[in-house]
């Protein structure tokens, strides 16, 4: 009946005045939309209960007063990436009571590919999970990410990751994200991606990457072609010792009381994610430090 | 990159208030039909934005507004029936001569209405947001983030089915 109204959303260029010559000739011959234009004529006269601003910005103030923002502070951007973590558990609490809100986790030493709606590939590491609005998929391509994983994105709607600690968007790419407890980093290995974090941006393409070092975003270069957790393995330069058992725990399935005053020390070298006895011997031997993996997979020290 | 306005100083989150509180009230009304709701979620979202302003870049900010307005929604008001209020314009005098006066009655202009009401949630938004609160289908795009064209397809669907319902042969109240 009307199929061509629709056609190259004709009815609602007409309605925006967006017609060329030629349409609007057309339609002003059959008349066809000039009931219609009485119609929304008398709608656009219509109007929502009034806001009252000032009423609502006092009533916030008052609220306000009670919370606290969390300060900009380089010593507290951990405190703020925790936090961040647990008001967006809460409110991925009300996403999951949305029936097509889908969460897909992977547990400690697994590593899952998850396809999405439109075709764009997540490949995620051990211990991470990510959660998006099926429903919603098509028209707004965003995503909660704890932990790290892979990206391979087809073009379409813009395409967001949302982590504890920054946002990430994406142009059609394929880039690795890092949320880890003490650092956070993305990696581009095609295409373009921008990384936002408190009132910074950077746009990074293959080849770069980005860290927050001191409570801010700084870029670098990197030289991999893929991310080197996918072919099981982790590198690390001068990592402190902490970051890296936190790894350890998350690749094997293994309880490592590291003393504290070994937190601090620096780690250099590559680990592997299949051979636990290896990766232990790799890591302590070449730091001096005694220890013994016991029955139960626990790992004790002098 | 420049610096950016902070999202923590009081006069910059007041700015952001006032730029963008009514607009959600209203997307959230036209959303899930509940305009206490609406006022309680938007309140709620600026509570939330305060808390963890340090953490949210400013040019990000209406769509952080705006997704997390969505998820405190509870999924109760989801499938419920809506039933949209307008304030309307005074009735013009009957004048027989006009070929569309059946289209300014009062009754047609509840069946209007309805009809309005009974749209799926996305038509119906953006239809509103465009009619009532004046955006252009840009801002729409933006605000909802999605593409301009999506905004034209879902207002192009609404147009039809209010299209189908003036016309003067199926009328009936």
């Amino acid at each position: 009946m009307s199929k061509h109204l629709e056609d190259k959303n004709l009815i609602a260029r007409w309605m925006d005045d967006r017609l060329s010559n030629e349409e609007k000739e057309q339609l002003k011959e059959s008349g066809e939309l000039d009931a219609l234009k009485t119609v929304i004529d008398d709608i656009d006269t219509w109007k929502v209960k009034p806001f009252d601003l000032e009423a609502g910005l006092a009533k916030l103030k008052e609220e306000n007063k009670t919370v606290v923002p969390l300060k900009k502070s380089n010593k507290n951007w951990l405190r703020i990436a925790a936090s961040v973590a647990i008001l967006l558990s809460c409110s991925l609490l009300w996403y999951f009571t949305s029936t097509s809100s889908t969460t897909i986790a992977t547990k400690i030493a697994e590593s899952k590919t998850v396809e999405l709606p439109t075709g764009s590939l997540v490949e995620l590491d051990a211990a991470s999970s990510i959660t998006y609005d099926k429903d919603d998929w098509e028209d707004s391509r965003m995503l909660t990410l704890t932990g790290q994983a892979f990206f391979n994105v087809t073009s379409g709607a813009p395409f967001v990751v949302q982590t504890p600690t920054a946002q990430v968007s994406v142009l059609g790419t394929q880039f690795n994200i890092s949320t880890q407890e003490e650092e956070f980093s993305v990696y581009c290995y095609e295409g373009k991606i921008e990384v936002s974090y408190k009132n910074n941006s950077e746009i990074i393409t293959k080849g770069q990457s980005v860290f927050i070092v001191n409570g801010k975003l700084k870029k670098d270069k990197h030289q991999y072609l893929s991310p080197e957790w996918m072919n099981g393995l982790s590198t690390y330069d001068r990592t402190p010792l902490k970051t890296v058992i936190a790894d350890v725990k998350r690749y094997y399935n293994v309880d490592v009381n590291l003393p504290q005053k070994y937190d601090t020390l620096q780690f250099t070298g590559t680990i592997a994610h299949k051979d636990l006895q290896q990766t232990l011997n790799t890591i302590f031997t070449t730091m001096e430090i005694k220890y013994e993996l016991q029955e139960g997979n626990t790992v004790i020290f002098e | 990159m420049g610096q950016e306005p902070s999202v923590c100083e009081e006069s910059v989150y007041n700015n952001i208030y006032r730029t963008h509180a009514e607009g959600l009230r209203n997307y959230l009304y036209y959303k899930f039909g509940d305009m206490q709701r609406a006022e309680d979620i938007v309140h709620d979202s600026f509570v939330k934005l305060w808390s963890i302003c340090s953490t949210v870049v400013y040019k990000k900010v209406a769509s952080f507004l705006y997704s997390i307005s969505r998820n405190l929604m509870i999924d109760t008001l989801r499938n419920k029936k809506v039933a949209l209020k307008f304030e309307k314009g005074l009735v013009k005098e009957q004048d027989n001569e006009d070929p569309y006066f059946k289209l300014r009655t009062k009754e047609f202009q509840l069946k209007l209405e309805s009809v309005i009401s009974d749209l799926p949630e996305k038509q119906r938004e953006a239809f509103l947001m465009n009619r009532i609160d004046k955006l252009t289908y840009k801002e729409i795009a933006i605000r909802l983030e999605v593409s301009e064209t999506a905004i034209e397809k879902r207002i192009s669907k609404a147009l039809i089915k209010l299209n189908s319902i003036t016309e003067i042969k199926d009328f009936s109240i």
